[in-house]
């Protein structure tokens, strides 16, 4: 049987889930509409008749490299989601910490850009795997991620980086930048982050503008 | 032969390729069009010049479209604001339309579709206009400025 902060922790997963698909679904059509627009200036121009005048022609060559670049840029994104959900799934051994927060950092990243904060990654380079729970360690990430967020004034940036000490690996996400009340709903209860740490046996340490997670390997 | 008015149509959305996309193709469609790329330049914008219509984002950086909506319509209340967004839920509709936005359509939006839209929204703004100047000129001003200002 579940404890109750067991349950909470699982009544506001799905919320998380929900946040990263509708994030993404937000990015995926923006690049949607982009391609659209493209293509059909390029109809345009075909409609027209003009496509002999030079300059309709770079136009035309334009629209195409835009589509083919945002096709690609859609691509990548649908990727992250899948690499995203695939490992959700997983078992929760051997993670690769940098992997998930690079895939969070894509899938996100529309959250930063609304608030005018850069995202920075500061990955050591072949970091070992950990094992955690799968979910709840990206969970874990956003809820921190969010935070972090919620503090900073537009132009700040977010930091994330990852450690290996001995038979630790951490991640840390500070902020730079000015300090900002925010009235900003956020997705989850205050408290989030230390309820999941908690539950799922995670060690985190919150020092104001500085989140780290302690994992071992 | 007298040229035929052109509708000024401010695009506002921070999506820099989608909006100068567009605003060719409304061009080309006989559309007189500036372009800005956040609410707070959509309003310095609205400052200075009046368009006829806006079609404006809901999710940028910075002021939000349902923010800029607001102002908009406190500063140039005949302007006639279409919100284009890819984000927007049922309650952004309902609350735009609540504040005065003539319509609330969802990207990738249909290109004739948007330009009938923007023409059609050009229409109500002459109209108004027009009942307006008819009882300015019948000497009932109250009735004239009520029909300048308030949203209906």
């Amino acid at each position: 049987m579940r404890s109750d902060s067991e349950n909470l922790v699982r009544m506001n997963h799905l919320k998380f889930i929900g946040k990263i698909l509708s994030v993404y679904a937000h990015d995926l059509n923006n690049q949607l509409g982009i391609i659209k627009e493209a293509s059909g200036l390029m109809q345009d121009i075909v409609e027209l008749n003009k496509s002999k005048d030079n300059r309709l022609k770079d136009e035309l060559a334009k629209s195409i490299k835009s589509i083919h670049s945002r096709v690609g840029e859609a691509a990548f994104i649908t990727s992250k989601l899948s690499a995203f959900g695939r490992g959700i799934g997983g078992d929760g051994h051997s993670l690769n910490i940098n992997e998930i927060v690079g895939e969070l950092l894509v899938l996100l990243k529309r959250m930063g850009d609304q608030r005018r904060i850069e995202f920075v990654s500061d990955f050591q380079a072949n970091i070992a795997t950990v094992n955690a729970d799968p979910l709840m360690l990206r969970f874990l990430i956003f809820c921190l991620m969010e935070d972090q967020l919620m503090r900073l004034k537009s132009k700040g940036r977010l930091v994330f980086k990852t450690v290996r000490s001995g038979d630790v690996v951490s991640l840390t996400i500070f902020s730079e930048g000015e300090v900002a009340q925010s009235d900003e709903k956020r997705t989850f209860p205050d408290g989030m982050a230390q309820l999941i740490a908690e539950t799922y046996g995670l060690s985190i340490t919150l020092n104001g503008r500085d989140s780290r997670i302690t994992l071992n390997l | 032969m007298r040229k035929k008015k052109q509708i000024k149509v401010l695009l506002v959305d921070d999506e820099v390729e989608f909006v100068d996309t567009l605003g060719q193709r409304l061009r080309m469609r006989g559309l007189a069009v500036d372009i800005v790329y956040d609410g707070e330049q959509a309003l310095s914008f609205v400052k200075k010049i009046e368009p006829d219509v806006i079609v404006l984002d809901l999710k940028m950086p910075g002021l939000y479209g349902i923010e800029v909506l607001k102002e908009v319509k406190k500063l140039k209340p005949n302007v006639q604001v279409i919100i284009l967004t890819g984000h927007g839920t049922d309650k952004d509709e309902e609350q735009a339309k609540q504040l005065g936005g003539f319509d609330f359509m969802r990207k990738p939006a249909d290109i004739d579709l948007l330009v009938a839209k923007i023409k059609e929204a050009f229409a109500e703004k002459l109209e108004r206009a027009m009942t307006a100047i008819t009882f300015a000129e019948a000497g009932i001003f109250d009735t004239a400025k009520r029909i300048i200002t308030k949203d209906e």
